[in-house]
């Protein structure tokens, strides 16, 4: 159905729309990447005993009895790869009262360089979005391939969405059709998923869902989603969600809740309150309480192996002074994991986690901007530290110049200690024209410690980007330059 | 009114007009010639001003060569004085009417009645009338002169109407008290509605248009003739765009919407379309509309509220992290705002430049340890993570080399790891690797289900079911 709509709405919109709005990026990067490579060694040749042992140049290889060879990982060759992407967004509108027609596309290529090394680069083609819309004061219907947002997350589909104001400050809509794999956009009985997984579903699904807002007064909202997908052959569900928000803000605090089902469970998968307060001066306050547990799809075995999350608490202060020009920030957050209810485990690993952030950005001229941070994170068997500092020169209204330096610990997972990353990185934004804008990066790694059975960090990345907008009033901005 | 009274009005306007420069139109303006010093050589004011009350300007004040007589440079100094210039006036006032108005009434005409000094009339004691002295016969509608609400139009013309005076003269009007209100310009619609014929005696279009984009829609602005004169008087001058006082409330990111489409011509008062498209970049049609019935920014024209003023920090620093919930609970409409391509750059992973940290996705692994991304907003961490974790040579397809090699024992610890971080396993892991040991059709039969597992959800998918618990899992069919 979208792929029928897009043709449709780009040929009708400069022949029959008032008003055409075309955004386009064109991207190029360079990336150089070592992926990991399997190799082996005779077991005569590895001294020790047991399985896993470690070679006289510090690998570590996993001995299994009875394999005459030891097997590890290896940083593999340095392979280079500089992917395309191109970006095309249309809006027109203009068609008819309150009709509007919006196709997003998304073509990949690749110049020279080792192929198949960057997600979804054999992706050709992909249409991320091609939807006609009916929008009036009380009702606005969508049909073609889109996205649902709401408390479940981001959901792309094929099909219907209606919503409408049946009475002031309510919002109810309704949405239908063929759901796709998020972040994929493509069917789960494609071959996307086939690809990557041996037990990938052979049937389609098909989703529906509503979503319900209300605001009874200025400052307070209360929404409700419901969606199941199910599959389409009948063998039952791939999934179905349900979800309750709450928010209310006045003046100087807010407060919300939000609740997350799995209703085919009947598990929680997440609820959180999150106070933020701004009274007078120059201290912002927030906190958070949050239980989190991890969710898959039903067609995955996943949620058989009975995964357990954790809560979480959460605290943190910003400070502004010099009329804002000086921002600290602090953010501290401890978590409790849940019983994993494993009693044979040989490994004691940590039952709670923690986390601290300290940052600042100092503006000492209204052209400059100097930010740093740095984070801690301690898990049940993870860690890592990260720190960076920067610096930003506008250049003129839109055009900007930032450097920055950075150093992470790399998360080790279960694994040896895989040493410190080390990395500066550059972007330019540069106005070319009122509506076009190109925006340059690059950035090297270095990662002097990596042992020799771990990943290899030290790379080279690029990037070009150019964004541009075509269009008349009352078009609106196309990007902003991105970032927050 | 007297007669008497009325006549004493008609004579003080008249010496109103021969002492000050803006009726006599004396070179230079202002009362240049010493009345007192002559007081005992003329007895009259009609000696010099014959002509006041019979509407006949040449003789409404002396020729130099009067003044020429004594003033000979011999007798006495010589004076520049080369004659009275044409009279140019705002006011809507004549000698000769009121003249005849007082001779009517019976009453005789005095010019000190209005242009005496002092408290009480003396000869060739005068000075420019003021407008107190009209408003002490006349009715007038305020307690003073410039005081609301009188309407300046009863006694003086529009500008469009005093061609004469010049842009200059036009800058030294006085300003009413009342201009001087701090809410002046946020209120001086509605105060000046009833009287605002009054407005056009100093003011003109461009005076409007100088802040108002919209003056082209203000009926009351329309009314109002072009005057280049005040054209030449705006011309660089800033446009004014004071804070209301709701605007100032810490809400009103939230409420504005509300008034907005309730009465968007008052917002087109004082904004632009960049007003709104500073934030509301999101093309959304609700917004698009209201957007539309702002001006736009044209050439010339006022430029409306400068959009730098009202952006302001609607989210907090978080927000990369709070935007769902925010969406989800309706609080905010995030596309009045947002662009849709804001949303998909991320979302649909295209470049995470506007969402995730530079180098993100050498950095991102503690994000989902700690599920503080919250992935699984917009990803299917099991098949989209993979699908790069394959191509990186990370993600499983053998699983013989030494991968988890901080543990020595991991095949018999890794349950536990795994039911606390599952989401990373499944990044790496197929589920076919899981199925080896852990299935009760084949492998070794391990059971994975944990403490309290009721395998409700999984009826509910049963194919699911089949993988561990037929012989034969249905590879590609449904599963």
């Amino acid at each position: 159905m979208a792929g029928l709509l897009l043709p449709g709405v780009l040929a009708a919109a400069p022949l029959g729309a008032q008003q055409v709005r075309v955004t386009g990026a064109s991207t190029m990067r360079y990336i150089e990447l070592r992926p990991l490579a399997r190799d082996s060694v005779a077991e005569d040749q590895v001294p020790g005993s047991g399985l896993l042992r470690q070679l006289p140049d510090g690998r570590t290889v996993r001995c299994v009895p009875g394999d005459p060879f030891c097997r590890y990982s290896r940083p593999g060759e340095r392979v280079a790869a500089v992917p395309l992407l191109q970006d095309l967004e249309a809006s027109a509108w203009g068609l008819g009262r309150g009709v509007r027609g919006f196709a997003h596309l998304r073509m990949r290529s690749a110049l020279g360089g080792s192929a198949g090394i960057w997600p979804q680069e054999d992706d050709a083609v992909e249409l991320l979005a091609a939807y006609a819309e009916l929008e009036r004061t009380r009702y606005r219907i969508r049909a073609g391939r889109q996205w649902q947002v709401s408390g479940l997350g981001f959901y792309n589909f094929d099909g219907m969405n209606a919503g409408g104001e049946p009475v002031a400050r309510t919002w109810v809509e309704v949405y239908a059709g063929r759901s796709l794999v998020r972040g994929m956009n493509e069917s789960r009985a494609g071959g996307a998923l086939e690809a990557i997984e041996e037990f990938a579903p052979a049937a389609h699904g098909i989703i529906a869902g509503a979503h319900a807002r209300y605001r009874p007064a200025t400052g307070v909202a209360l929404s409700a989603s419901y969606q199941a997908d199910f599959r389409s052959d009948g063998a039952g569900l791939f999934a179905e969600l349900a979800a309750l928000h709450a928010s209310w803000q006045g003046g100087a605090a807010s407060v919300e809740v939000a609740v997350e089902t799995d209703v085919a469970t009947l598990g929680l998968n997440e609820a959180r309150v999150s106070v933020h307060a701004s009274p007078r001066g120059p201290v912002a306050l927030h906190g958070e309480l949050r239980r989190y547990r991890p969710y898959f799809e039903l067609w995955t075995i996943w949620g058989a192996f009975s995964p357990v999350g954790f809560d979480e608490a959460r605290f943190g202060a910003t400070w502004a002074a010099s009329g804002r020009r000086l921002l600290f920030r602090t953010d501290l957050a401890h978590r409790r994991y849940g019983d994993a209810g494993v009693a044979n485990s040989l490994d004691e690993f940590r039952g709670s986690g923690w986390g601290v952030l300290v940052g600042g950005t100092w503006l000492p001229a209204p052209a400059w901007r100097v930010d740093g941070a740095y984070r801690v994170e301690a898990g049940f068997g993870a860690a890592r530290r990260d720190g960076h500092a920067g610096v930003t020169r506008r250049l003129g209204t839109a055009g900007s110049l930032s450097l920055q330096a950075l150093a992470f610990q790399r998360l080790y997972e279960f694994r040896l200690d895989e040493g410190t990353v080390r990395g500066v990185t550059a972007e330019l934004a540069l106005p070319l024209l009122p509506r076009a804008t190109l925006f340059a990066t690059g950035a090297a790694y270095r990662h002097p410690a990596g042992r020799s059975g771990g990943v290899d960090w030290n790379q080279r990345r690029g990037s070009l980007r150019l964004q541009w907008m075509l269009g008349s009033e009352p078009s609106l901005p196309a990007w902003n330059g991105g970032g927050q | 009114m007297t007669r008497a009274r009325l006549l004493q009005a008609g004579t003080a306007l008249a010496v109103l007009a021969a002492g000050a420069g803006l009726v006599r139109g004396a070179p230079g303006g202002g009362d240049l010639f010493p009345h007192a010093v002559h007081e005992r050589l003329f007895p009259v004011c009609e000696s010099c001003h014959a002509g006041v009350f019979a509407d006949e300007p040449a003789a409404a004040f002396p020729q130099p060569a009067h003044c020429r007589h004594c003033h000979d440079g011999v007798r006495a100094d010589s004076v520049a004085w080369t004659g009275a210039a044409p009279r140019v006036s705002n006011l809507r006032f004549s000698h000769g009417q009121h003249g005849r108005a007082l001779a009517a009434a019976g009453e005789p005409a005095s010019c000190q009645a209005c242009h005496a000094r002092g408290g009480e009339p003396a000869r060739m004691d005068v000075g420019a009338a003021t407008a107190e002295r009209c408003i002490a016969c006349h009715e007038h509608s305020a307690t003073t002169h410039m005081a609301l609400p009188a309407d300046c139009s009863r006694c003086h013309l529009p500008l469009d109407r005093v061609a004469e005076l010049s842009a200059g003269r036009i800058a030294r009007f006085p300003r009413p008290p009342w201009h001087e209100a701090d809410d002046f310009i946020l209120t001086h619609a509605t105060t000046a509605a009833p009287a605002d014929a009054s407005c056009g005696v100093c003011h003109a279009r461009q005076t409007c248009e100088r802040c108002h984009a919209n003056a082209s829609a203000l009926a009351a602005v329309m009314a109002l003739p072009q005057d280049t004169r005040v054209a030449q008087l705006e011309r660089g001058r800033p446009a004014v765009y004071p804070l209301p006082a709701g605007h100032a409330a810490a809400d009103w990111h939230l409420a504005h919407g509300t008034a907005a489409r309730a009465a968007v011509g008052s917002c087109a008062n004082c904004h632009t379309r960049p007003s709104c498209t500073a934030c509301h970049a999101g093309g959304d049609g609700r917004a698009l509309a209201l957007v539309a019935q702002l001006p736009p920014v044209a050439p010339g024209a006022a430029p409306g509220v400068d959009p730098a003023r009202i952006t302001r920090g609607v989210h907090g620093a978080d927000v990369r992290l709070q935007h769902g919930r925010l969406a989800a609970s309706g609080q905010l409409d995030c596309a009045q705002c947002h662009a849709r391509a804001e949303c998909s750059e991320c979302h649909a992973a295209a470049d995470s430049r506007a969402f995730h940290l530079p180098n993100f996705v050498e950095r991102h692994a503690v994000d989902v340890f700690t599920g503080r991304g919250e992935c699984q907003a917009c990803h299917s961490t099991d098949t989209f993570c993979r699908a790069c974790h394959a191509q990186a040579g990370i993600a499983s397809g053998d699983m013989k080399a030494a991968f988890h090699d901080g543990q020595p024992m991991w095949v018999l610890s890794h349950g536990r790891a795994a039911r606390l971080g599952l989401e990373a396993c499944a990044s790496c892991h197929r589920q076919s690797d899981c199925v080896q040991c852990h299935s009760a059709a084949g492998g070794w039969g391990v059971n994975p289900h944990g403490p309290g597992f009721t395998g409700r959800g999984e009826s509910r998918s049963a194919a699911s079911c089949r993988l561990c618990h037929l012989a034969s899992p249905p590879r590609g069919s449904g599963s």
